[in-house]
């Protein structure tokens, strides 16, 4: 068994040992250190070996639980060497070093991540799972070295107090991270001072999420504590978009969206043309001091100088050599250093502090002259260690970025990997700099190579090889420093690899810094002797920079590096407002110009339709041509108008509906206009005109309008189009008071015959009281088929020509001729779709249910015949009269009683369309059935009469 | 370099503010009375004694900046033909702001604005701000017939801005987009954005645009 399923064996079953590692604690005592998972929450116990090396879940006695929270530190001086710290606790273990001890730095880094990242959506973590422990540690507790301390995960989880725990649980009312001074345990490993006027609390709760989301990126374990600048960034960038305090940010408020950044880009593009240079003096220095403390006085190295630069770079590294430093942020030599440096400052000139940063021993301080203080903005901090395991603050750099007018200047600090042979190591350490450093008060983060200009310093280990030592120091004795910079590692990269690309550095005038006997200016005596080498660098890259000087103040000997020095002359762009308010209109015309050129075009043949007379079922089809004549892909698409259900009338069939067509291509859309038993009655009684207007609208762009004209017959002078009225689709009320062929009638006389209860209001003065008992449509091809077809084989059976069908349509509705065209299927056909064209059929809606209800009754089924309209019911009898002689004449016709009995039902039986179209399929064929049931009653009873 | 600044929080630099207040603006009034070149001229600056007649809704777009803000203004131009009426509630719902269009030289299209005042108060929200607008007044000297006072007077009754404009010169074109753009601000508008109608060079970039939400304003 290894550790993990050891520790396993302790745990609950929903509980899983991610990683274990073993070591010894303070006491020289065996522990085992092992991160804990339970649905996403992460705790690390510490158990104490009983038995070397464990083999049994009870060779461990557990000693200590920590949630990994905000709270939770691990640090590491060396690699084998670890403290922990949660609360008052301050743990120290010896590890050795092995791959299981990296996965478990992974995991704890990992765990630390994770909890940041969910405690910023808001999902507190909840460690009450831990609580079962607690008992387990007391009753444990007496074997173990600490027995005082007594496990309390409220403690630690410090629900009831104030401090940076209580504001990762309560992110949902407030998101200002409390950034106060330092006593605040967050900053432990790191100090990010600032002190820039524009600082405000800006409350902007709606954005904490993605903020402290994206703090879960952040590189090293401890800098939660920035969290507060990104989030008062925010709160600026809400300012800036016109929002007042106490508004609540709109919704669909983005920041940087594709058009600000085409601004942005454009601007800077234009920017010489409302920009003025003006030059600024920088100083940089570096100095790695060893871990001493400051001399007397440090003006020899930053105060040399006749003139006062305007801003100083002053980076140190090994600030602070002693494991205390690797734990606690609050260092006493950070601060002494500090006023060292401001004490040292060029006495002619007055300062303020930018910004200061540390990472255990790499500090970076900015100052700049007061007069220039004003002109800077967006100051902003990061930091990346690389030391042991990628993760610890022994190594690493820091970084300083301004803008000061309309330049940004970045300046890094960085602490890269020692040793003569490692140089791939400090390629690697630059690369992690460069790459993971973010200013995350921006939105994307920043990274260091988006400035104007970089300057790059720090004690980056580089040294000189391929050369006798003795060779090194003979050159160097000779000031033959040119021919010896050639054997420097950093020179060798620069310009040549990928490492420090674009850097310059200027010419290497001075001798080696690196490595002294402390307090002389005698190379290193020590066992080691070291090789002398130029550890100290300052590099540059940039438009509009000039270098100064270059060079090492050997003055100052306290460490074993010597501080160097470097000055430049940098352009400075200043924005003349009115050039750049004038600029920026300019632009902002041009990108609308742009968008509107790139708005969706297109060209079509035809906004109009005029169709000739339309009868029913009769088809026309137009086409309408859509021609994509701008610069991008155009997806057309007929959409609804305001609350209508559907784009275009029941009568307009129009394909593709939607469509995507390139630039220079077309499209041909059809426009087909057909009238058909289900809209022909909403057209014969004026409920419905043969017009619309359709909205073709492309995506992104505008909106056609195409219309559909038809002018009713008689209705006008000029005649583009009509809908012919037919028989087909009138009102069995309106057929019978109806005299004479329809194409006779007048349209109002028409439309008056249709108005519901028209047939009461029949005026049998007038008409003489002449009403049809069925309409004479009906009557003429019944008659027509009684006549010349009931012997006629597969009657009903066989369908009709649609051509003669409508010639059949035409003679019922003119008149004439006499005698009905077409064969017999096709006037059987008419007949039929005569029947259901009906707007009510033969037995109207509201019979229809009652009907399927009493299907198994024939006396009841009679009885609601007797209760339809009149005329209903005439027409009802009459056709049932019609199909029993047919049946009679059977052995001719082939008719059979069961399928005439269903097709009758369908048509004269038909559901109300509310209730159509939601039946299930099983449902509809039991109607089916019972509407058969219902019609062939009466086809088959002996006793039907009239 | 990648010559790329990120526009740095807190619109430093001294540079008018970055992001853009979207707005919808639709114009309204019977036909021929300009809105078509009153939208061009204002856009693109140029004028047409042919213009055709809309049969549609065109879209424009337009930015203007006005105490260092940008606002965006999405421009819908209905079609002012009688037998389209019914369809313009589809460009005048969601929109932050309405110009009604009269041409000073035709009573009964100012009569005509009036029936679209009266229609957008009742079927919009009181915060739609709208602008009266006397088109065609370089025509004033020959043919005038709405008098400047009148459609002051009436437009102070109903609580609008009056402008008379020429879509032909120019004159008032600039103003009266401005006005409405300050208007906007000073009412502080929350951005009201209809789901499918917008273009941003988001699209033209090839961007995938995110989804819009719509907000309401009360
Ligand atoms: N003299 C003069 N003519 C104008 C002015 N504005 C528009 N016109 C002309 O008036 C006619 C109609 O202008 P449009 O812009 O098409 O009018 P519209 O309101 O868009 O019309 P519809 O699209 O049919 O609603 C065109 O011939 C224009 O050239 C103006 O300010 N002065
Ligand atoms: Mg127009």
């Amino acid at each position: 068994m290894n550790l993990c399923e050891i520790v396993q064996a302790r745990l609950a079953p929903d509980e899983k040992c991610l990683v274990c590692i073993d070591g010894v604690d303070g006491s020289k005592l065996a522990v085992s250190l092992a991160i804990v998972e339970r649905r996403g929450d992460r705790a690390l116990f510490i158990f104490n070996n009983q038995r070397v090396p464990p083999v049994r879940g009870s060779d461990l006695s557990l000693q200590k639980v920590y949630p990994v929270d905000l709270d939770l530190k691990c640090l590491a001086a060396h690699e084998h060497n670890i403290s922990i710290q949660s609360g008052k606790d301050n743990l120290k273990f010896d590890i050795p070093r092995n791959p299981s001890t990296h996965d478990f730095f992974v995991q704890l880094k990992l765990a630390k991540d994770l909890y940041s990242q969910s405690a910023g959506f808001g999902l507190p973590a909840s460690f009450s799972w831990l609580d079962k422990y607690r008992d387990q540690l007391s009753k444990e507790s007496n074997s173990n070295p600490f027995a005082n301390d007594i496990f309390d995960p409220l403690g630690y989880m410090k629900i009831n107090e104030s401090g940076p725990k209580k504001t990762a649980a309560s992110k949902s009312k407030s998101l200002i991270l409390p950034k106060s001074g330092s006593n605040n345990s967050l900053n432990s490993l790191t100090v990010s001072r600032e002190r820039s006027p524009h600082r405000k609390k800006s409350p902007s709760r709606t954005k904490v999420k993605s903020t402290i989301a994206k703090s879960a990126s952040k590189e090293s374990l401890d800098d939660l504590d920035s969290n507060s600048e990104i989030v008062e960034t925010l709160g600026e960038i809400q300012k800036q978009f016109g929002l007042a305090v106490g508004v609540p940010p709109k919704e669909n408020f983005k920041p940087g969206t594709a058009r600000d950044t085409l601004i942005e880009y454009f601007l800077h593009d234009r920017e010489s043309e409302f920009t003025d240079i003006q030059h600024l003096s920088v100083f940089c220095g570096t100095w790695n001091v060893n871990g001493k403390l400051p001399p007397d006085s440090i003006l020899e190295w930053l105060s040399v100088d006749t003139e006062p630069p305007d801003i100083y770079v002053i980076g140190f590294q090994e600030l602070d050599l002693s494991n205390q430093a690797y734990i606690f942020s609050d260092s006493q030599k950070e601060v002494v250093w500090q006023e060292k440096v401001e004490e040292c400052l060029h006495p002619k000139g007055r300062y303020r502090e930018v910004k200061l940063i540390r990472l255990v021993g790499v500090m970076l301080l900015v100052y700049i002259k007061e007069e220039y203080y004003s002109h800077v903005r967006h100051a902003d901090c990061d930091m990346v260690a690389t030391g042991i395991l990628g993760v610890m603050g022994n190594k690493g750099g820091v970084s300083v970025r301004i803008q000061i007018h309309n330049t940004s200047i970045c300046f890094v600090n960085c602490h890269l990997a020692a040793h003569q042979d490692e140089i791939e190591r400090r390629n690697q350490d630059y690369r992690d700099i460069e790459f993971k450093l973010r200013f995350k008060q921006f939105l994307p983060p920043l990274t260091i190579r988006e400035h104007d200009i970089v300057f790059w310093i720090g004690d980056m280990n580089y040294r000189i090889s391929d050369l006798d030592i003795n060779e090194i120091k003979d050159l160097i004795a000779a000031s033959r420093y040119k021919e010896l910079v050639m054997f420097d590692q950093l020179t060798k990269q620069l310009g040549k690899t990928d490492v420090f690309r674009g850097y310059s550095e200027q010419a290497i005038k001075f001798q080696p810094t690196y490595k002294y006997d402390t307090g002389t200016d005698d190379w290193d005596t020590s066992e080691k002797c070291r090789t002398p080498a130029w550890c100290d660098r300052v590099l540059y890259k940039g438009r509009g920079i000039e270098p100064k000087v270059y060079r090492f103040h050997p003055v100052l000997k306290i460490s074993d590096h010597k501080p160097v020095s470097s000055l430049f002359k940098v352009e400075i762009k200043v924005v003349d407002p009115k050039r750049c308010k004038k600029v920026y209109e300019d632009v902002n015309k041009m990108l609308d110009r742009l968008e509107n050129d790139y708005l969706p075009q297109v060209e079509l043949d035809h906004r109009e339709f005029f169709f000739g007379e339309v009868k029913f079922i009769e088809s026309q089809q137009k086409d309408l041509t859509v021609m994509n004549t701008g610069q991008v892909p155009v997806t057309y698409e007929f959409i609804n108008k305001l609350d209508d259900r559907n784009f275009s009338k029941p009568w307009l069939k129009v394909g593709p509906n939607k469509s995507v067509i390139v630039p220079g291509n077309k499209v041909v859309i059809s426009m087909e206009v057909y009238i058909d038993k289900n809209n022909v009655g909403d057209l014969n009684s004026g409920k419905d005109t043969l017009s619309d207007i359709l909205v073709l609208h492309l995506h992104g762009g505008k909106d056609f309008f195409i219309s559909f004209l038809f002018l009713l017959l008689n209705d006008v002078s000029t005649v583009y189009g009509t809908y012919v009225p037919s028989s087909f689709g009138c009102s069995v009320e309106a057929l019978v008071q109806m005299h004479g062929p329809i194409r006779e009638v007048p349209v109002a006389t028409l439309l008056d015959l249709e108005q519901p209860g028209s047939l009461s209001k029949v005026d049998v003065a007038a008409t003489g009281g002449r009403l049809y008992s069925v309409p004479k449509e009906i009557w003429r091809m019944v008659d027509h088929i009684w006549r010349y077809g009931r012997h006629q084989d597969d009657l009903f059976q066989q369908p009709g020509l649609d051509m003669e069908v409508q010639q059949i349509r035409d003679c019922l509705d003119t008149g004439s001729p006499d005698l009905l065209p077409g064969s017999i299927h096709s006037v059987a056909e008419a007949l039929l779709l005569f029947l259901e064209s009906l707007p009510e059929p033969v037995i109207p809606f509201p019979f229809y249910q009652s009907c399927l209800e009493c299907v198994n009754n024939y006396l009841l089924c009679k009885q609601i015949i007797l209760k339809i309209p009149e005329c209903h019911r005439n027409l009802f009898h009459y056709l049932i009269s019609f199909f029993r002689e047919l049946l009679s004449n059977a052995e001719h016709n082939n008719l059979s009683i069961k399928s005439l009995a269903s097709m009758v039902g369908e048509i004269i039986l038909r559901a109300p369309p509310s209730m159509s179209s939601n039946a299930s399929r099983q449902l509809r064929k039991s109607e089916d059935l019972k509407r058969a049931a219902f019609v062939y009653h009466f086809l088959t009873s002996e006793d039907y009469d009239e | 370099m990648s010559g790329l600044q990120r526009p740095p929080p807190g619109g430093g630099s001294g540079r008018p503010g970055g992001g853009a207040q979207q707005m919808k603006l639709v114009l309204l009034g019977d036909q021929g009375v300009g809105k078509s070149s009153l939208a061009l001229r204002f856009v693109r600056g140029d004028f047409r004694e042919d213009q055709e007649a809309t049969i549609g809704a065109a879209f424009l777009t337009q930015t203007v900046n006005v105490q260092g803000k940008n606002i965006k203004f999405d421009i819908w131009d209905t079609a002012g033909q009688e037998r389209y009426h019914s369809l313009a509630p589809m460009y005048y719902r969601g929109a932050q702001a309405a110009i009604v269009v009269y041409d000073i030289t035709s009573t009964h299209s100012f009569e005509q604005a009036h029936s679209w005042v009266k229609e957008l108060q009742k079927e919009t929200g009181p915060d739609v701000i709208i602008a009266l607008a006397g088109n065609k007044v370089d025509m004033a000297a020959e043919t005038r017939a709405v008098m400047k006072e009148e459609a002051e007077k009436y437009a102070m009754e109903h609580g609008l801005f009056h402008l008379e404009t020429s879509a032909k010169t120019g004159y008032n074109v600039q103003n009266l987009f401005q006005t409405l753009a300050q208007e906007i601000i000073r009412n502080d508008y929350v951005v009201t954005q209809t789901r499918h109608r917008i273009v941003t060079t988001a699209d033209l970039l090839g961007e995938q645009s995110y989804p819009r939400r719509r907000t309401c304003c009360s």
